[in-house]
């Protein structure tokens, strides 16, 4: 389970940077120099995250990440191309963009529901699940179990015509 | 046209948002310490 969590986690997070940069490129009217350079460029930016997934990704880690990856996307799938302020630009909103973006799907990988859903329903709703001992059920069966061990041990000493 | 003439300003970006980590990294741990 713990293998299959962090796999899909990397897969959303080379998704969002990807789509990220290449969005960037787009938008600044870059060139795409060949479609097999996409594969390289997922297949880099999956390399990155594999190394880089082994602990929680925030701050400095994180934001090499989303720079790296827009330089790479830049060269690899560009080919440097094309220069200007306002490529420079787009690509620094997008870093900005999907450091943020994995910041909050941290945030969720990490606080599970306590993230997605508001606090107070959240918490009454993990104390359902999982405190059982205030659940009336619980509380009752807890005390016919203990009747019915105490019975248990006490009865049946008798011969079985006297026994309670 | 030169190499740095064309790529100057990317290569600049780059160093630009790597110096900035790097001092972002050396805060972080100078008050984490």
């Amino acid at each position: 389970m713990q293998s299959r969590l962090f796999s899909l986690r990397g897969a959303i997070y080379t998704l969002i940077l990807f789509l990220s940069a290449v969005l960037a490129h787009f938008l600044a009217c870059g060139t795409f120099i060949s479609p097999s350079r996409f594969c390289l460029e997922g297949l880099f930016i999956g390399t990155l995250l594999y190394f880089g997934l082994n602990r929680e990704l925030e701050g400095p880690r994180l934001a090499l990440l989303a720079l790296v990856t827009q330089a790479a996307v830049h060269v690899i799938l560009g080919g440097m191309v094309m220069n200007s302020s306002r490529m420079l630009a787009w690509h620094a909103v997008f870093a900005l963009l999907s450091y943020w973006a994995i910041r909050l799907s941290e945030k969720f990988w990490h606080k599970g529901l306590l993230f997605v859903l508001p606090i107070n329903s959240a918490r009454r709703l993990l104390v359902s699940l999982i405190s059982t001992n205030s659940q009336p059920a619980v509380l009752y069966c807890k005390k016919f179990l203990t009747l019915w061990i105490d019975r248990s041990a006490h009865s049946l000493r008798a011969p079985p015509l006297l026994a309670v | 046209m030169t190499f740095w003439q064309s790529h100057g300003p990317e290569i600049a970006w780059l160093l630009a948002g790597l110096a900035l980590i790097t001092v972002w990294t050396i805060i972080r741990r100078w008050r984490d310490r």
